[in-house]
């Protein structure tokens, strides 16, 4: 009879956490979310959006400031930036209030692959388009060797008009598929 | 010691004895009265429930899935039945209210002072006039998708600039909500489609506003029923 | 005892399974679509008042009925009135178009597509970021609709006509439609949109 007491008792203890069904749910959710999260790059649905969400975001070359990087074949690097109130090149003078902001980017060499571009200024949350060759009430035309077209050998050359507030930190350039390909930092 | 699984002199160990003897049986009181009417009109369909074989419950189960399918639209008749209008008559087509007024063919179209629809070689445009009233909350655009007036039989193609115009200034017409606009719509047609032609037909789908097949966003959608009309029509040129 | 279990069990069972049949239609029949759920945000204004979202900052300093158009060559006569709303437009996050939308009685109206070109939603320069626009919105309405006391303007900044999805936040102006807040002309020439200097 004794035996069979204690017997008893030590089946009667506290089960580990392990079995708990709070810890098993909790498990579970975790193995859910990791497969969810798994699925991504596999699935054929979500992966290109993930992808074009990551290009979006993510730049494939970055060129620092006074930095040369090859890409492409070619070698880019940060020219200059000038701001203009007004600039003899222009149609328009800039209104008050604002001014026109001219970057240079340096690329020598020939490209592989060009591709379209077009370029954006950066500054946080805000982006400014560069100002079209044709109809651009401030677009600056570039000198004889440079040019606004990245399909197009030499240095680029884009204008923005932009706030007198603007704090530019980068100069985005966002293809086809609104990926962004070279982000060059001022 | 009492109660427990070795208790060798428990109730249910009693050889002889079953569980319902300890309750007993309520024995129906003879002196009950008599069910009256509908009382035993009740109890015939409660018994007929309950002699209900495994098949016949299985009716009741068809019975509600149809109910169902029903609910959720499946009954909806798969081929409508067609109405007509006349000309000069309002005909709304749930979107808009369409009076049609006339229709031609001709080889090119235009305001007074310029031509608005060039001429093409072997082609001619339909032209129908009407006066369209926007009965919706959103402004109606007369785009590629959604025709207010297919005209049956009759090949046809986009006319450019625009399907549908403004008879003030030849535009291409947007009817504001609550507005009543003179209206042009006009077809591309070949011109061996139409030259032989005295009367075409068009067909007005009917609309609702409802949700996109898509599901992003609400718009007017094409009902499956219809309405036709047949329009003399005059061949120019 | 037993009859009447059998009866009741069969009796709760189907009438549940039609309660659920019939609930299940009827939340199908009535889900929200994205562009429901996605619905904007409206933040308030009335005329006058600097309406800020974190994309747009909007001021709409008055609108007037008119009820002929002069454009450059010609002068167009509105099918009701035109309804001309000026304000200020300044895009806080990226390069767009000034579209907008007026609210009277429950219907929406658009700009219309004879308003000379230069006049909001596609002026001569984009928006852009910081750099504010003042210019005009021409709207054609039915004379009937010009009863109702009030009338909700909104005005986004975006690459479509279509209000953007995600939960934008988009400012509502609120115009009064009486004689004294919206004068009435006979002939209005809407301007061309331009850069405001600061």
């Amino acid at each position: 009879m004794s035996t069979n007491e204690t017997t008893i008792r030590r089946r009667i203890t506290r089960p580990a956490f392990t079995s708990r069904l709070w810890f098993k749910n909790g498990v579970g959710a975790v193995i859910a979310v990791a497969a969810l999260v798994a699925a991504i790059p596999v699935s054929v649905y979500d992966r290109d959006d993930f992808r074009a969400y990551r290009a979006s975001r993510i730049p494939a070359h970055t060129v620092g400031p006074g930095t040369s990087v090859g890409i492409d074949g070619q070698e880019w690097s940060l020219g200059s930036v000038r701001q203009y109130g007004r600039s003899p090149a222009a149609r328009r003078a800039a209104p008050k209030g604002t001014a026109i902001t001219v970057v240079q980017i340096s690329r020598s060499g020939t490209a592989s692959h060009p591709a379209r571009c077009t370029a954006y200024l950066i500054e946080g949350d805000r982006r400014w388009r560069a100002e079209e060759a044709y109809g651009g009430d401030f677009w600056v035309p570039p000198a004889d060797d440079a040019t606004g077209e990245c399909t197009e050998p030499g240095s680029l050359q884009f204008s923005f008009l932009v706030p007198d507030d603007a704090h530019p930190s980068a100069v985005d350039l966002v293809d086809a598929d609104r990926g962004i390909t070279v982000r060059v930092r001022l | 010691m009492d109660g427990g699984p070795d208790q060798s002199d428990a109730v249910w160990r009693r050889p002889g004895t079953t569980a319902t003897d300890a309750q007993a049986d309520a024995q129906p009181d003879p002196a009950e009265p008599e069910p009256g009417f509908i009382a035993a009109q009740i109890a015939k369909v409660k018994q007929w429930f309950a002699d209900l074989q495994i098949q016949q419950m299985w009716h009741l189960i068809a019975g509600a899935i149809v109910l169902a399918t029903a609910g959720f639209g499946g009954m909806d008749t798969v081929e409508p039945k067609p109405t007509t209008f006349a000309a000069d008559q309002p005909h709304n087509t749930g979107q808009l209210t369409l009076v049609v007024h006339r229709a031609a063919v001709k080889p090119s179209l235009g305001t007074g002072q310029r031509v608005v629809f060039q001429p093409e070689d072997g082609r001619r445009y339909l032209a129908l006039l009407a006066t369209v009233t926007n009965n919706g909350t959103v402004p109606a655009t007369f785009g590629a998708f959604g025709r207010t007036l297919i005209p049956v039989d009759v090949p046809y193609q986009t006319a450019y600039p625009a399907p549908v115009v403004r008879v003030s200034d030849a535009s291409p017409a947007i009817v504001q909500p609550a507005a009543t606009e003179d209206v042009i719509f006009v077809w591309n047609v070949p011109e061996s489609a139409v030259t032989s032609r005295t009367t075409i037909e068009f067909r007005v789908p009917n609309r609702r506003f409802g949700d996109y097949l898509t599901g992003y966003g609400k718009g007017w959608v094409d009902l499956p029923t219809y309405a036709d009309i047949t329009v003399p029509v005059a061949v120019a040129g | 005892m037993k009859i009447r279990n059998s009866l009741a069990r069969l009796v709760i069972r189907l009438g549940t399974v039609a309660v659920l049949l019939a609930a299940a239609v009827f939340v199908a029949d009535r889900l929200p679509y994205p562009t429901d759920v996605e619905a904007p945000f409206l933040s308030s204004g009335t005329v006058g008042q600097t309406v800020s979202t974190p994309t747009v900052t909007l001021q709409v300093q008055g609108a007037t009925i008119a009820d002929k158009l002069q454009l450059v060559s010609r002068v167009v006569a509105a099918n009701g009135h035109w309804l001309v709303v000026e304000g200020t437009i300044t895009s806080r996050r990226g390069p767009g178009y000034g579209y907008a939308q007026l609210i009277i009685g429950g219907r929406t109206y658009t700009p219309d597509n004879r308003a000379p070109t230069g006049t909001f939603p596609v002026s001569m320069q984009p928006l852009t970021a910081g750099i504010g626009q003042h210019g005009v919105w021409v709207f054609e309405v039915p004379d009937e609709v010009l009863k109702t006391p009030t009338a909700q303007f909104r005005a986004w900044v975006g690459d479509l006509s279509e209000i953007p999805r995600f939960f934008p936040r988009i400012p509502s102006i609120t115009l009064d439609l009486d004689d004294r807040h919206t004068p009435r002309v006979s002939r209005i020439a809407p301007p061309k949109s331009v850069i405001v200097t600061s």
